[in-house]
């Protein structure tokens, strides 16, 4: 396919900022810190991580539109549909006391 | 080239590279290699975007009982090891830069590196599952798998838990137990599909023009890497872990 060729080099320094990334995420887990900053930090590194090897090499980047819209979608579907409407009842249950069937 | 095309002149015979008439790795209802290339592409992320859900739903059942039963979820998270769940990351990641590289190979049709490369892939791919399956032994020898090795009276003395959080506990474990489990499929599969490819890369299949199924086998391989990329952090890190 017609996408644009990266160099073996390129490919290496992605995978030296992955491992750098791996590296700090386990370090953070020795701080002490709340277990939502502890969430917050673990799962933002991994969306870095996956977006580093989803661009660079699945090569989402400079792929066809057709390719990039499954990845829009999925993460979409994913993200907004999946986890945020699930989240919104599990997390909100017992906000309002004496709620019948809570 | 066959000879039947000798009539035409250079022009006409490089406008038909890669279409039907020239090439035989090309299925008729595509109209060149081209096009073929990125419908398989298509479908392979499409494929993937129903393992994303497969997955997904795992991750959400963990974030869930993190946020119902906070203690007992980060206390067991604490037990699982790290250090061969931190070091099997790198592993991936490592077999993600290989693979790559075979698919970078095989563009430019370099016949043995695409072997070697997608040799290096599944070799570390192996050296994933050695390294899972002597974490899942010392998961045996640590008592941590509810049903079969598991001491709930361990939990309230050793850690300080009350007797009914030791259930929540459990069903943390058997997530960790579901989710790698089926990681661990995943790479099995992939390492006997990129096994296929590798044989059929050294029988000479491939080549600057057709070279999907490395590119679709690489695509698959990729997104074993992200979910493991994602279970560090959801399985391993909840906790907090001291140092020696």
């Amino acid at each position: 396919m017609s996408e644009r060729l990266l160099s073996p080099a390129a490919y290496l320094v992605v995978l030296i900022v992955l491992m750098g990334l791996t590296i700090l995420t386990v370090g953070l887990s020795f701080v002490p810190s709340s277990g939502l900053m502890r969430i917050a930090a673990g799962q933002s590194i991994a969306v870095v991580k996956a977006s580093l090897v989803v661009l660079f090499f699945m090569h989402a980047l400079g792929s066809p539109a057709q390719t990039r819209a499954v990845i829009v979608v999925t993460v979409f579907w994913l993200v907004a549909v999946l986890a945020a409407l699930t989240f919104s009842d599990y997390f909100t249950r017992g906000m309002i006391p004496n709620l019948p069937g809570h | 080239m066959s000879p039947d095309n000798s009539f035409l002149t250079a022009e006409q015979l490089e406008s038909l590279e890669g279409t039907a008439l020239v090439r035989h790795r090309l299925e008729e209802q595509y109209a060149n290699l081209d096009q073929q290339h990125q419908a398989a592409s298509l479908g392979m992320w499409v494929f993937l975007a129903t393992e994303v859900m497969f997955f997904g739903v795992l991750f959400l059942a963990v974030a869930i009982y993190h946020h119902l039963y906070p203690q007992a979820v980060e206390k067991a998270s604490e037990k699982l090891n790290w250090v061969i769940g931190g070091g099997n990351t790198l592993v991936l990641l490592l077999s993600s830069l290989t693979i790559v590289l075979a698919v970078h190979y095989a563009r430019l049709a370099q016949r043995k590196q695409i072997v070697s490369f997608l040799g290096l892939t599944a070799l570390l791919g192996v050296c994933f599952l050695a390294l899972k399956g002597l974490e899942y032994y010392l998961d045996y020898r640590e008592n941590l798998i509810p049903g079969w090795r598991f001491d709930a009276a361990e939990w309230v003395t050793r850690d300080g838990l009350r007797p009914d959080q030791v259930p929540q506990v459990k069903l943390f474990l058997f997530l960790y137990w579901v989710m790698t489990g089926l990681h661990a499929l995943h790479v099995t599969i992939g390492i006997c599909a990129v096994l296929v490819i590798m044989l059929l890369a050294r029988n000479g299949r491939f080549s600057a023009a057709y070279y999907a199924p490395v590119d679709v086998t690489a695509l698959y391989w990729h997104f074993v890497d992200i979910v493991w990329i994602f279970l560090l952090p959801t399985l391993y890190l909840l906790g907090i872990h001291h140092a020696g």
